[in-house]
């Protein structure tokens, strides 16, 4: 009896451990990085390191020629000003509108003004693949197609929702007092909004921007259904002009997936708080 | 003395006029197109013959095909395999870092665990088919060398592994995904908790099936809520994998809608699809969030 307390003593002990935590962390994050280092060495390899067997991880020679030719060779530059500026118009509209939707469904309350709040977070469990039948039509009646505007368009009707809910909680959190004694001091409405709230609640704001970009610069449906040349294809359908039906280039593929993955990564290492902020809004408490 | 406003207007009416012009924008963006919708999933609409209504024939054609059952059935495993994979990973990630606290390297910790998410989908899917692929692959190698196997997987060659092959490359961004969400509601518990359990003697084990699970629960029922759903109305990783081959073996529902909308441009049957999808994932919404409401 007292062999088995002390074994599970043992391993209690084990479990206890920070070591153990931090060990465990370390090999899953090994595994769940891997496939990210790998893209990023990759592209720096030669085309025929990457047919070698068995397959290398670190390149034999660091050849930059993938991402010249990506670079200069290829029309991944314009879908990646393509995606910069769909991704940053939406961010724009969104921003704006969503501030001025959410300041009023929070703090000016009308009738019907809660019901439209819930109506706009119920808007996320329709599916937008369903929408995109429809769109297909109204769109291509409206000759709306390989347009950035279709994107953007579609991308506000993506995050406005979500952006909204997430002001509507900062707003909610945003004391009276406040409000009151700046309308108290002779502020108007539009100024104790502006120079009151708006400064406050900043970092809501930069996290709703922040999701906003990263979605829109991710997003991949809407994306292949509206767009066939380049004249409006983002980043994410112009990857494949390295993927044939036979052949992959895949240093090229890496040069490019380091790209697409570079503007989300540089958000995740500095604006972290404002990520996780934006995606859990109205996660935890509903 | 009259207080100066710049609109003479009450403040129910300025609460309106802020909010009232974007609700109606994203409202026509969204109701108009539902409504749409069922509208054409009773019309035959298809660029070539004349618009004409038809009544429940595309209905009739969508459930008396063969492929809607497969579909359904393949992204019902696809769903399954996603939130799995990333619920169990998520957990434990999630867990570690709660346990970690503000200890050395924590926040260093947190940026990893949710730096796979910045991949693209799309993107994570071509990572994917190439780390598993039986002639160049990296996975493949260390699967030979670990394994008892000495013969590379042609995962996509064969209908039974493809699935899990698509299955992989979605889970690898929907952990981190998860992630955020359970180690937010992890995040809201107590430290204090633990030690007063501790001091009655709890175990590790207990202390997590106790205390961590049910007080995070409403933000892991949420993470899993979400994952589901993005899942269930994917096409990313699918398209640059397998585009829904070989044979019919990873045919998920988004790749079915795709098919009848670009392919066949036949889009009265792929609305069917398209509401098919809709009245699934509103039933699994609803369970869930009446699940998260129970105590």
């Amino acid at each position: 009896m007292s062999a088995t307390k002390r074994v599970s003593g043992t391993f209690n002990r084990i479990l206890e451990s920070y070591l153990t935590v931090y060990i465990g962390l370390g090999v899953i994050f090994v595994v769940l990085l891997s496939p990210l280092v790998l893209m990023l060495f990759t592209a720096f390899k030669t085309p025929a390191e990457t047919e070698m067997w068995p397959p290398t991880i670190v390149p034999l020679d660091v050849d930059f020629e993938a991402f010249a030719d990506v670079i200069f060779n290829s029309k991944i530059p314009k879908t990646i000003v393509n995606s910069l500026v769909i991704s940053l118009s939406t961010v724009a509209i969104v921003v704006v509108a969503a501030t001025f939707t959410a300041y009023g469904l929070s703090r000016y309350k009308y009738r019907g003004s809660r019901v439209l709040s819930y109506s706009l977070l119920a808007t996320r469990i329709i599916p937008p693949i369903s929408l995109t039948i429809p769109f297909f039509a109204i769109f291509a009646w409206l000759g709306l197609v390989n347009k950035k505007l279709t994107l953007i368009i579609l991308n506000v009707y993506l995050n406005y929702p979500i952006v909204t809910w997430l002001l509507i909680d900062a707003f909610n959190r945003f004391p009276n007092q406040l409000i009151d004694s700046a309308r108290i001091d002779g502020a108007t409405r539009n100024q104790t909004f502006f120079f009151v709230v708006l400064p406050l609640t900043v970092t809501a704001i930069a996290a709703g921007a922040i999701i906003t970009f990263l979605f829109t610069w991710n997003e991949f449906l809407y994306a292949l259904t509206f767009t066939q040349t380049e004249a409006a294809m983002p980043l994410t359908v112009g990857i494949f002009e390295f993927v044939g039906d036979e052949v992959v280039e895949w240093t090229r593929l890496c040069a490019v997936g380091v790209f697409a993955s570079l503007p989300s990564i540089v958000f995740f290492i500095f604006a972290q708080r404002y990520v996780v902020q934006g995606l859990t809004a109205g996660a935890i408490k509903e | 003395m009259k207080k100066v406003t710049n609109f003479n207007i009450s403040d129910a009416w300025y609460g309106r006029l802020l909010s009232l012009p974007g609700i109606t924008f994203v409202f026509l963006l969204i109701v108009l197109p539902v409504i749409f919708l069922i509208v054409l999933s009773f019309l035959r609409y298809n660029f070539v013959s004349p618009v004409a209504f038809v009544g429940f024939k595309n209905y009739s054609n969508i459930f008396s095909d063969r492929l809607l059952t497969h579909a359904l059935k393949t992204t019902g495993i696809y769903t399954f395999g996603v939130t799995g994979i990333s619920l169990i990973f998520a957990l434990t990630i999630s867990y570690g870092l709660h346990r970690l606290g503000q200890r050395r390297f924590s926040t260093l910790f947190r940026t990893l665990a949710i730096l796979p998410f910045a991949v693209p989908l799309v993107l994570s899917g071509l990572i994917w088919r190439w780390l598993l692929d039986p002639a160049i692959g990296v996975m493949n190698y260390l699967f030979i060398q670990i394994t008892p196997f000495s013969e590379p997987i042609n995962i996509f060659g064969n209908s039974t592994t493809a699935l899990l092959g698509v299955i992989l490359a979605d889970a690898w961004i929907k952990i981190p995904f998860m992630t955020i969400f359970i180690l937010a509601a992890m995040d809201g518990i107590n430290q204090n908790l633990y030690e007063a359990a501790a001091i009655d003697g709890a175990t590790p084990v207990t202390k997590f099936l106790h205390i961590t699970l049910p007080l995070s629960r409403n933000g892991i029922i949420y993470g899993i809520l979400i994952t589901a759903m993005f899942s269930f109305r994917t096409i990313d990783a699918i398209w640059s994998m397998t585009r829904g081959g070989p044979g019919k073996a990873t045919y998920h529902i988004g790749i079915y809608i795709l098919d009848r909308m670009l392919s066949l441009m036949d889009l009265g049957q792929a609305a069917v699809i398209g509401i098919i999808v809709f009245v699934c994932i509103s039933c699994f919404s609803a369970a869930m969030i009446a699940w998260m409401k129970r105590d």
